[in-house]
């Protein structure tokens, strides 16, 4: 006999193949015949040639049906019965009810609003069409030693590239500025993004109003001064008029035609670009040799791969094209380094690896406290259960049979969960809030690049948040539930009937121990997981002090710093020195002054500025080179008078700079401790000439006159570059930043510098006006906010685990107390006793100790990338930790110890 | 059981007033959703109001095909389809005579 012939295509057999998985759904008994009628008809379908459509519709209705006679075997009713049995018990037992539901709230919660931020942070690809097919185009410099420095563009040398590149659809420059608004209202700075014209048809942007059509930097028959603005810019300058383009609007005292307006939520590679320049506008916003000078590096590259090309093939295109660069624009005869191309996938770029990797393990963290909070309220579950066994037996005498019990108690788990569920969102929404500003602002862009990494405006609770809620509420309740939900159910008829309702009550036999087995092994866990987290929060704030121990060369204290940037436009540009001079004199006359200069603040990463250098007197040829190989350059900064005697820098050798350093005066200069180490090892710095900037843009020899202690400049995990500080009378730059040392709280005097600078020029903005103290505050902010955030969650864990081992120490004793009159009655003194209870917690903590000890060393690598100056196996951190948790746990155990101690041997033998 | 039938009970019920029917029939006729028909059947044959019954296995055969099962209305499920249009028409005063071949068509078609 030949069975049914099923067609032989893929169709059918996926959807056979679905229809036996859905079958998995239908109880036991019915399976076979529920297939065998879905099959048939499924057959019937596709032999009157069902498209491939219908029939997936089709079959997809198998779910439905299964899911139903599945729920038919349960017998909602039955299920309604069990949650409304769940709500009343739990009704009678308001505080383990309250206390399971704020303990899992805050888990789930946490969990909930981190994940928001994980989803943001590292699982949304960038916002543009196809984004994979976008990639970041970086210039490099492949060092003699194989090694690749990634940097950014010159015009000169992206124009050579972009002529010679295959591989890719476009390629793009950008560049992220501060530009000043001026006009109607008061002078501001706003971000901006100055971009070539290819940029937004990479990045499919279209304009919500006008053209998006920028001109080329070199098509002079084009005017150049042209602006884009965002959206938010037109709404709030221009409240939205139609009209806008082809009105004007002056950007550092130029006056740009608007073109154009990106629709809502176009932000740019950067993330918080308000209007976009042509590169030809620089010369006159900016810098006039933005666009001619071949070793200025200062913009970088998107691209996107060309249709049906591969990464691979691009890469190698950018590449050949990389080699192209050295022809059109000559390195330096000196220099070894050879100028190339590469490229990287944004997604890869704009994923900061140390803003991951503070996601990743924060996420973690929660994670960990979401289960630990699972085993205390499963732990505490279990005491309430063994409490029950009458209730239980009473109910599995009348006929409920073990599936029954099982559901029974899981239900009381599912309710708890689900109500902390729908707390927890609400205190997830608090915390995406919190966590949303603090983690911006510790996390928020990818350094070189200048790429977002997270957009607070992108994180809210949405449906995805609220599915995620729900599962982890459902997971939670399960987790939580299923222990001593098997527990519970395994009736004891017999043992829990044959009982008095006396013993009941106090809990007091065999039974009862047996019935928290699974109790010690929760605290374990518990504590387990604790002194992960802990000894993760330990090493982070041991980074932190270590952080904020960082030598800064100076004194922070009482100090205020104000940055101004003259536009180009301005008549004060023309004489950037003078403007300086004269701003420095009327502060230093304000009362509550002690002294004012203008450098750079450390730690910034803004003076980040080297150059080529020659030390006078060395045979040519290797006044360029150190070491093996290394390009000497020293990093230069524009200082005023009396510099490191108002910032409290110690002077080595020689002497400070003066005013007298003026533009007539000989060159001089001060190098720091690294300089003058480096370059003349053994000798002494003072005297020697130096000649600072070389190839095209070679100056002068000039004098050093003094040797200071080490500044860092950038962030404290880099090595101190060799630094040379230049009076600014002799090199006059149209940014600065003030330093003004006060006698009192520096704040107070914003608002008399305010009107000192608008005295001298009402149209010039304060691009900045901060402490020297919130200044070197933000380096360590993320740092911070990781620290802080572990801690506050290695707090919650060792509150937690504590809890956990007072409960089930407290329960042993309670249940042991006739045992313990037994043993007084025979003559074991108080001390004996508490020191049994001490043991037992002691016991499961050493043991939760030793486990978790090997969790976080194994763990703790993870966080490798965020320690400063500490190991992630630093010996004192876990030993400290671990001491910390084991006295801490007999702590717990004390109370309880005092109770077993106070048993009244009389009273506990009289009660059976 | 006088309970009232919803619609989508009822266009099944009076798709199966004059002929047995199998599942996938019943999906063409009544234009509902296998995801709807087959735990509706379900219902309905848990209630009594039809009977699901297998083919011949002999007819499976001979078509070379599987044996499909059919369901048709028990006299309960007779009276409470005439129950259910009753009520429908109370709903719609007006509406006229509503066959139960039409309802079934009115979605089919």
């Amino acid at each position: 006999m030949s069975g049914p012939r099923w067609p032989d295509d893929a169709v059918t057999r996926w959807s056979r193949r679905g229809l036996a998985v859905v079958s998995l759904l239908v109880p036991a008994g019915a399976r076979k015949r529920w297939r065998r009628e879905w099959e048939a008809e499924l057959f019937e379908l596709r032999r009157r040639g069902a498209g491939r459509v219908r029939t997936l519709a089709f079959v997809a209705g198998s779910i439905p049906h299964g899911i139903w006679t599945r729920k038919e075997e349960w017998n909602v009713d039955s299920l309604r019965q069990d949650l409304g049995y769940a709500l009343r018990t739990l009704k009678k037992s308001p505080g383990f009810a309250s206390a399971t539901v704020l303990m899992l709230a805050l888990g789930i919660g946490a969990t909930t609003a981190l994940f928001t931020v994980l989803r943001e942070a590292v699982l949304r690809p960038p916002p543009y069409p196809r984004p994979e097919r976008l990639v970041v185009v970086d210039h490099v410099f492949h060092l003699p030693d194989g090694r690749e420095n990634t940097m950014a563009w010159s015009y000169p040398k992206f124009r050579a590239f972009r002529e010679e590149v295959g591989g890719l659809e476009g390629v793009a420059g950008y560049r992220r500025m501060r530009l000043t608004v001026t006009g109607a209202g008061d002078p501001t700075i706003i971000q901006a993004e100055a971009v070539t014209p290819a940029y937004f048809s990479l990045l499919g942007a279209r304009p919500a109003l006008g053209s998006l059509d920028l001109p080329e930097a070199e098509d002079g028959s084009r005017p150049q001064h042209v602006a884009i603005l965002s959206y938010g810019l037109w709404q709030g300058r221009f409240g939205g008029d139609p009209g806008t383009v082809g009105r004007r609007v002056t950007l550092n005292g130029t006056l740009l035609t608007v073109v154009g307006v990106l629709p809502r939520g176009f932000s740019g590679l950067t993330g918080s670009a308000r209007v976009w320049i042509p590169f030809g506008a620089l010369p006159e916003l900016d810098y006039a040799r933005r666009l001619e000078a071949p070793l200025s590096h200062w913009f970088r590259a998107v691209g996107r791969l060309a249709p049906g090309t591969s990464l691979e093939s691009a890469r190698a295109g950018v590449m050949a094209a990389g080699r192209a660069i050295e022809e059109a624009v000559p390195s330096p005869p000196q220099f070894e380094a050879r100028p190339g191309a590469d490229l990287t996938p944004l997604r890869e770029a704009r994923v900061n690896p140390v803003a991951r990797t503070s996601t990743l393990v924060l996420f973690g963290a929660v994670t960990l406290v979401l289960l630990i909070a699972c085993a205390n309220v499963a732990g505490l579950t279990l005491v309430r259960n063994a409490g029950r066994r009458r209730e239980t037996a009473v109910r599995a005498a009348m006929g409920a049979g073990r599936t029954r019990l099982l559901r029974q108690f899981l239900a009381e788990s599912v309710v708890i969960s689900l109500v902390a569920g729908a707390l927890g969102l609400g205190v997830a929404w608090l915390g995406v809030d919190l966590l949303g500003t603090a983690l911006v602002e510790a996390i928020g862009t990818s350094g070189t690049r200048a790429l977002q990494y997270l957009d607070p405006a992108e994180l809210e609770l949405d449906a995805g948040v609220f599915a995620f809620a729900c599962l982890a509420s459902l997971g939670t309740g399960v987790l939580f539930g299923i222990l001593p939900a098997v527990r519970g159910s395994r009736p004891d008829l017999t043992g829990a009937l044959k009982e008095g309702a006396g013993s009941l009550a106090r809990g007091s036999d065999g039974g009862g121990r047996r019935r928290m087995a699974g109790g010690p092994v929760l605290v374990v866990g518990q504590v387990a997981l604790a002194l992960i987290l802990l000894v993760g929060a330990g090493l982070m704030l041991r980074s932190l002090a270590g952080l904020q121990g960082v030598e800064l060369g100076m004194n922070p204290e009482n100090l205020l710093t104000v940055s101004y940037e003259l536009p180009r436009a301005d008549p004060a540009a023309e004489q950037p020195a003078l403007f300086l001079e004269r701003l420095t004199e009327e502060v230093r006359g304000l009362p509550g002054v002690e002294g004012v200069t203008s450098g750079c603040p450390p730690l910034s990463g803004a003076c980040d500025i080297t150059v080529l250098m020659q030390v006078e007197g060395r045979p040519p040829g290797s006044e360029w080179i150190v070491g093996e190989g290394e390009v000497q350059q020293v990093g230069v900064q524009y200082v005023g008078d009396r510099h490191f005697r108002v910032l409290g820098t110690r002077i080595l050798e020689g002497r400070d700079l003066r005013a007298s350093d003026g533009s007539d005066a000989p060159l001089v200069m001060v190098l720091n401790e690294t300089a003058a180490r480096t370059f003349f090892p053994g000798e002494e710095a003072v005297g020697k000439r130096i000649k600072i900037g070389a190839g095209p843009l070679v100056e002068r020899f000039g004098r050093v006159v003094g040797v200071v202690e080490d500044i860092p400049f950038r962030s404290p995990e880099e090595e101190i570059l060799p630094e040379a500080f230049l009076p600014y009378r002799q090199h006059p730059r149209a940014y600065a930043t003030l330093m003004i040392r006060t006698s009192g709280d520096p704040l107070d005097l914003v608002p008399a510098v305010r009107e000192q600078v608008q005295a001298l020029n009402p149209s010039l903005p304060l691009r900045r006006v901060a402490t020297m103290e919130e200044r070197t505050a933000e380096v360590t902010a993320r740092s911070r906010v990781v620290s802080y955030l572990l801690t506050a969650f290695g707090a919650l864990a060792l509150f937690l685990a504590v809890m956990g081992i007072y409960g089930v120490v407290a329960f042993s004793v309670a249940r042991r107390i006739r045992e313990f009159g037994l043993r007084m009655a025979l003559g074991a003194r108080g001390p004996d006793l508490a020191g049994m209870v001490l043991r037992q917690g002691l016991a499961m903590a050493a043991v939760g100790v030793l486990l978790g000890l090997g969790g976080a060393w194994y763990g703790s690598h993870l966080l490798s990338g965020l320690l400063y100056e500490v190991e992630p196996t630093d010996p004192v951190t876990y030993v400290g930790v671990a001491l910390g948790l084991l006295s801490v746990a007999a702590l717990a155990g004390l109370v309880p110890a005092r109770r077993a101690v106070r048993v009244d041997p009389v009273e506990a033998l009289r009660a059976e | 059981m006088s309970r009232s039938l919803g619609m989508t009970t009822t266009r099944i019920l009076a798709a199966l007033r004059d002929d047995a029917r199998y599942g996938l029939d019943l999906v063409e006729v009544t234009g509902l959703s296998s995801g709807t028909v087959y735990p509706t059947l379900g219902r309905l044959e848990k209630r009594g109001h039809v009977r699901g019954r297998w083919e011949d296995p002999a007819l499976a055969v001979e078509e070379g095909r599987p044996r499909r099962r059919y369901y048709e209305l028990t006299p309960e499920g007779r009276e409470a389809l005439d129950e259910a249009l009753r009520h429908f028409r109370r709903l719609r005063p007006g509406a006229g005579e509503i066959e139960g071949e039409r309802l079934a068509e009115e979605g089919g078609g």
